[in-house]
């Protein structure tokens, strides 16, 4: 069972090309890394996995634990058991991030189920506390106002209270200082287990150093360019992705 | 009282007829007065109002007034209206509710006074019934390091309509937040002008409205920054669904000595249907030098990426986007709440 793509080729709905037939198997219990120079898809696959109505898959397949996702809505893949953490999550005016959760743990329950309102409440302020949240985070507008850092511990804050089965992080560690990244880092960790599965997109080391790769791939031109392990992160962390131009020409 | 036929004859305003806009009424006030003249006046009814506050029968020439407000109480020589005071340094916990009834045509006009270093929540709520009409004046002044919350709520049924001007004065360290709501009017025109005097005077402006089928709102406001050192906002906000129409016109002026004035006015519109019309007019006059002002509109559909978003947490699109309704205008509560 795991996150299985094959051949994937999208592109911007009636517009250029941005995946160009991307081949990845990521089973259940691994850590993925994706890295990559600016502008070669990594973010867009992130995207098209989720159901970005912006993108158009034109070819290939995408499976998670044999559930065809690209049949699905971006709603029904979430459902699914898929998360994407954004690099730039937006900000919701007047839905506060209690009420919002609580609408997509609600949406996973059966119909006509109620979620527990009381044990909802007390494992919300539990995560909010292991993540360094201020409480008082609950009740405001989600994302509103936030600075960079608080928006992506938001976001992890989300994968924790939904407990997805694939998990992609795009470029977490984006503005994150060291100390927000070490408590982030240990969240998502303390999510690792041998049913779930992780895809992280990121530019730098730093990440990977916290969240350490099973698998670390090199996004390039959309597509997977080169596929290794740990080593591959120091390698770029050296000599940076000129690597891939010297391979192009 | 009038008859149904009447009040659907009185000579609104409409947003191609300029001599409406900001200040004119007194060309159709006459016509308007005529129509009216046998209509009653709506009375509020305040609910155990606590010590400290009296709601008293007012003179009309009690009223001061200011540029329409002034010329459609002439125009119509409305009768004596109510007058609501607060005392000097009262400090109420509870709010205040108005309500009145509106039936057929009707008038109202109230002037609320807020006493030096007095803090009020009022709540002014109108019930219409069907085919009703209602041309409502209403004044507000602070006085002095005063604080005035304030909400108004029309709550419309059917084929009703109602035209209200009202103006607000605030004085030194004066703090007042106005929410007006419109619910289910057939038309309503709604025209208020925000005057800061005094270095400190600071208002919070603010506008949530749901309209649907063949509904209408015209909503009209100007603040007027008198004195430097004064911060305003203003945030309106409407849905619309089917045929509905929006009509907005915003105007901030700064008069030549007001100096560090500090003033915002936005008008945004979420447009559910391909047939709704908004007429956004955001204006800004600035006379003086050193002062920070701006404008904004925006009128267009839910935004994609927060649906987006929302699907992407596993929230179903119908109720993604329901969600993404009710925050549009849920925001503008929250606002009023933090004032």
């Amino acid at each position: 069972m795991s996150l299985v793509i094959k051949n994937l080729h999208a592109c911007v709905r009636g517009g250029q090309e941005i995946l160009c037939g991307v081949d990845l198997d990521v089973p259940t219990g691994e850590v993925h890394a994706i890295m990559g120079p600016n502008g070669s898809g990594k973010s867009t696959l992130s995207k098209v996995l989720c159901g970005h109505p912006d993108y158009e898959v034109t070819a290939g397949s995408v499976e998670l634990n044999g559930q065809d996702l690209l049949a699905m809505p971006p709603d029904a893949r979430s459902r699914a058991g898929l998360f994407l953490a954004f690099q730039y999550p937006v900000e919701v005016p007047g839905v506060s991030n209690a009420n919002f959760l609580r609408a997509a743990l609600k949406a996973r329950l059966p119909e006509g189920e109620e979620l527990d309102a009381v044990a909802y409440y007390k494992r919300l302020r539990k995560v909010m506390n292991e993540l360094g949240m201020d409480p008082k985070f609950s009740s405001r507008a989600v994302n509103e106002g936030f600075s960079g850092g608080e928006k992506k511990r938001n976001e992890v804050l989300q994968m924790l209270m939904l407990e997805p089965l694939c998990a992609i992080l795009d470029e977490t560690d984006s503005g994150l200082d060291v100390d927000a990244l070490r408590i982030v880092s240990q969240g998502v960790n303390a999510m690792r287990s041998s049913f779930r599965s992780f895809l992280v997109i990121t530019h730098y080391k730093r990440l990977l150093d916290y969240i350490v790769p099973d698998v670390v791939h090199v996004f390039h031109q959309g597509r997977i360019e080169r596929t290794g392990g740990r080593d591959l992160v120091d390698y770029i962390e050296e000599h940076g992705f000129d690597f891939l131009k010297k391979e192009d020409a | 009282m009038m008859h149904t036929h009447d009040t659907n004859a009185v000579p609104l305003p409409d947003r191609l007829n300029e001599d409406w806009r900001f200040g004119r009424p007194h060309v159709h006030a006459r016509e308007l007065a005529e129509i009216l003249e046998h209509a009653q006046a709506a009375e509020l009814r305040g609910v155990d109002l606590p010590s400290g506050v009296q709601l008293t029968p007012c003179a009309a020439e009690a009223l001061p007034s200011i540029g329409s407000e002034a010329l459609m109480r002439q125009a119509l020589q409305i009768g004596p209206g109510q007058c609501l005071r607060i005392a000097d340094g009262s400090q109420l916990r509870e709010a205040i509710s108005l309500h009145s009834e509106v039936h057929g045509g009707q008038v109202q006009q109230l002037r609320v006074i807020v006493g030096a270093g007095a803090r009020l929540h009022l709540i002014e709520e109108h019930e219409y019934s069907e085919e009703s009409m209602l041309v409502c004046l209403r004044r507000y002044e602070l006085m002095p390091g005063a604080t005035l919350r304030l909400e108004q709520r029309e709550l419309g049924s059917g084929n009703t309509r109602a035209f209200c001007i009202s103006s607000c004065i605030c004085a030194e360290n004066a703090r007042f937040c106005s929410l007006s709501t419109h619910q289910d009017l057939a038309w309503a025109r709604h025209e208020c002008t925000l005057e800061l005097t005094a270095p400190g005077a600071e208002a919070l402006l603010l506008s949530a409205n749901r309209l649907r089928s063949e509904q209408c709102l015209d909503m009209r406001n100007r603040q007027l920054h008198s004195s430097p050192g004064c911060k305003s906002r203003l945030l309106c906000k409407n849905t619309l669904t089917d045929r509905a129409t929006a009509i907005f016109g915003g105007n901030i002026r700064v008069q030549p000595h007001a100096h560090d004035t500090d003033a915002y006015l936005s008008n945004l519109n979420l447009q559910l249907s391909p047939h709704a019309t908004v007429h956004s007019l955001p204006m800004l006059e600035i006379l003086a030098d050193r002062v920070r002002c701006s404008h904004g509109s925006a009128t267009a559909p839910v935004d994609a990426e927060q649906l987006f978003y929302l699907q992407s947490r596993g929230i179903p699109l119908a109720e993604a986007r329901r969600t993404l309704e009710e925050a549009f205008l849920a925001d503008v509560r929250l606002h009023f709440e933090q004032f």
